[in-house]
């Protein structure tokens, strides 16, 4: 190598160096936005009631109160009403991605007549906000009998999901047919390479659903407030929300209960990421198709 | 085999989550009570014969048998257990009616009472604002009290004066005031004394006020203080213009039929925006939502608060913290916000009698049991006020009572905000054009233009 060669090879390798500084700055960074809310959960937490608001704000609280855990469950009945969420929400997660996924294999593989059309509607339905039907719905689940109980929020969940039946869609694109046509040369039927041959492939996508759905049924709060009226039916965003008074709110109770609240869906994400990322990833890939 | 566990694995888990599913399902026409004491029945309340739910307002009575009355607020779980404490008394002295509480969040609390009386599940008694009284009065949602009222005038005597008539719509009674709020200024006695300022006292004129506020305001090391952290709507603006010998900005608390910009309101928008330009108050776009806890660290002179804050402040205030409450100052004569949240009822309850002693009840004893526990507002009733002024008064505060006091028996009092349902159409005028005149980027004379386009809306919506 002559000098030319040795300077031109070492500033590619500053160059790297300095991207690669660039870059891990940039996303310590994202990493330290990311974290700092959840990290000032934890302090204020800890914290008694006049330190929340101290100005200036302290990091570290003067004296650890861990009872701040044990009372801020304690006062909004926070196991009874987490069983409740979790019910709720496996049901709500169960009922959307069964029923998206036969929706999309439907839409995907099954060749019906207005097939292209009933896929811009379920498009189509995504633009609708809301609270469009929200009056609607209500009268309805109202002349049903249906007020003061979970139904509004569960059964609604085993009609489809408009955005997760899209996705499927989407990604049993990037499936080839042969797949299909392999098994229903063996005698196969649609069920059966839907359940034993897509499914199984389709599993990122699947996994994302899940996450999505638990997530919006964990968090759901103005469904639960209007059709519940029971507090031994409260959800968890319901019983959360009851920290807050008119005139004072503990928060550091409040933030005490939250960090349980959260710990579901950071441990589904934490364990389901992998697939997430590759699920979100093969849809935007399908999305040119 | 492995297939055969898988089997019984999914069996049981959808037998569990059916299980689950069915306890939550359960409440059609059954009568589920709440509970961590707010349940304070000890004997089985006749049922309701309601549809479904357990919250209907059809609570009837026969025969000796126990009427259930149905409360529903908007307090924290905390509050709740200290107002049904305190209706224990009532049950005891009432034994043929048992109150039963339905708590539910604040947030979107419009919502869920919508929802409620859609459904014709509302509770017997309920929370409300008086814009929501507004609202739904106006809907036919709400229960008529004014015969009950006009037969029980000894206790109808006994709320402070004028704070029944916001409750009254087209003479229709649809609810009582509870709770009042008041506004006024926190200030800070050591900011003063440094000043060389006298403290400021019921009585104070908006002369000294402004004057105040520029010898409290400062900058020392690159950081501004304000000498006063408030944000003056023209509700607020118009305390001046009255109290000047002016007209109110809007001419009636319940059912506004114009409003005016009157020669003293200008007057007093100008004084306003005198100050903001010389940096003597904090502008209209300034974040106050944390102001109490520089309050508290000592930081700020003097806010405009509701006297809320003072429970607070009497709780976890530093102990060097030297802080005191005045009304707000006048012009020449006394007149306040009126502002206030109190109990209503819907149109669809079977047993008024039985409602109507629980809403006397919750209406006076309860505030003088739960008030002095946590005084964060005067009662409207007369005699349970003096139950929140006592606690201010053993913490050390008389001050605040005594200002409290002063606001409450003014002879003039006005809205707080546009209570009709009109509001929402009226108030984006308000800020549009309200921030732009009081930082000067708009010339005063907006403000006629503004009181036109809320007057049109007010003209079509009757």
């Amino acid at each position: 190598m002559n000098a030319r060669q040795g300077q031109a090879a070492g500033s590619r390798r500053g160059g790297s160096t300095v991207l690669q500084a660039i870059r891990f700055i940039v996303l310590c960074v994202g990493a330290v936005a990311m974290l700092f809310p959840l990290l000032w959960m934890v302090t204020i937490a800890l914290k008694s009631n006049n330190e929340v608001f101290q100005i200036p704000p302290e990091w570290f609280p003067r004296e650890l109160h861990w009872s701040n855990f044990v009372t801020g469950t304690r006062e909004i009945h926070f196991w009874r009403t987490f069983g409740n969420s979790l019910v709720i929400a496996v049901l709500s997660v169960v009922g959307q991605v069964a029923s998206s996924v036969l929706v999309g294999y439907g839409l995907a593989r099954l060749h019906f007549p207005g097939r292209k059309l009933w896929f811009s509607f379920f498009v189509g339905s995504l633009m609708l906000p809301g609270f469009v039907g929200m009056i609607p719905l209500f009268n309805l689940y109202s002349n049903l009998g249906w007020y003061n109980t979970w139904l509004p929020i569960i059964v609604p969940a085993f009609f489809g999901n408009a955005t997760f039946s899209f996705l499927f869609v989407q990604y049993l694109k990037t499936i080839s047919v042969s797949f299909d046509e392999a098994a229903k040369i063996d005698g196969a039927s649609d069920l059966y390479v839907l359940t034993k041959v897509l499914a199984p492939m389709a599993a990122p996508v699947i996994v994302t659903m899940v996450i999505f759905a638990f997530q919006g049924s964990w968090n759901q709060y103005l469904e639960p407030l209007i059709y519940i009226v029971d507090q031994k039916k409260w959800t968890l965003a319901l019983a959360m929300a009851s920290y807050k008074g008119t005139y004072a709110t503990a928060w550091n109770l409040f933030m005490a209960a939250d960090l349980i609240y959260i710990l579901p869906m950071l441990l589904i994400f934490f364990f389901g990421q992998k697939f997430f990322m590759q699920g979100l990833g093969s849809v935007n890939s399908a999305g040119l198709k | 085999m492995n297939k055969e566990i898988r089997k019984w694995a999914a069996g049981v888990t959808v037998g569990v989550m059916a299980a689950g599913l069915l306890a939550g399902c359960g409440g059609s026409g059954s009568n589920s009570n709440s509970n961590s004491g707010s349940d304070t029945g000890s004997a089985p309340a006749t049922s309701s014969g309601a549809p479904s739910g357990s919250a209907s307002g059809d609570s009837g009575s026969s025969g000796g048998q126990k009427t259930e009355v149905t409360l529903m607020t908007w307090e924290s779980a905390e509050m709740n257990d200290k107002i049904m404490a305190a209706m224990k008394s009532f049950e005891q002295e009432n034994p043929d009616i048992t109150v039963k509480l339905i708590p539910t969040p604040l947030d979107n609390y419009g919502v869920k009472l919508n929802g409620m009386l859609a459904a014709k599940q509302a509770p017997d008694i309920f929370m409300t604002g008086n814009d929501m009284v507004m609202d739904n009065g106006s809907k036919g949602l709400l229960y008529d009290w004014a015969t009950y009222a006009q037969n029980d005038s000894e206790f109808m005597s006994g709320f402070y004066k004028g704070t029944v008539d916001s409750w009254y719509l087209d003479g229709k009674l649809f609810g009582l005031p509870g709770l009042l709020n008041t506004y006024g200024i926190f200030y800070n006695k050591k900011a003063f004394q440094d000043a060389g300022l006298p403290e400021p006292k019921i009585g104070w004129t908006y002369d000294e006020f402004f004057a105040d506020i520029e010898k409290l305001s400062s900058k020392q090391g690159g950081v501004k203080q304000y000498g006063y952290y408030a944000s003056p709507d023209p509700f607020i603006t118009s305390l001046y213009a009255v109290s000047a010998g002016g007209a109110p900005f809007a001419d009636s608390i319940a059912s506004p039929t114009k409003v005016t910009i009157s020669p003293q309101f200008i007057e007093g928008v100008e004084k306003y925006k005198v100050a903001i330009a010389n940096g003597y108050m904090n502008e209209p776009t300034f974040d106050l939502t944390n102001i109490m806890s520089s309050f508290k660290e000592g930081k700020v002179p003097m806010t405009y608060q509701g006297q809320w804050v003072a429970d607070d402040l009497v709780r976890t205030a530093p102990q060097d913290l030297q802080w005191g409450f005045v009304p707000m100052p006048v012009v020449s004569s006394q007149t306040e916000i009126y502002d206030a949240v109190g109990w209503s009822s819907p149109a669809s309850i079977k047993n008024p009698d039985a409602v109507w002693k629980v809403l006397k009840y919750l209406d006076s004893k309860m505030y003088e049991q739960v008030l002095p526990q946590t005084p964060v507002a005067p009662a409207a009733y007369k005699a349970s006020a003096s139950a929140y002024f006592e606690a201010l008064k053993t913490a050390g505060h008389a001050d605040v009572g005594e200002g409290v006091d002063h606001i409450l028996n003014s002879p003039n009092i006005q809205p707080v905000r546009f209570l009709p349902s009109w509001a929402g159409k009226a108030n984006p005028f308000i800020t549009a054009t309200w921030p732009n005149v009081l930082t000067g980027k708009a010339p005063t004379d907006d403000l006629n233009s503004m009181a036109e386009k809320i007057n049109k809306v007010i003209s079509a919506s009757s």
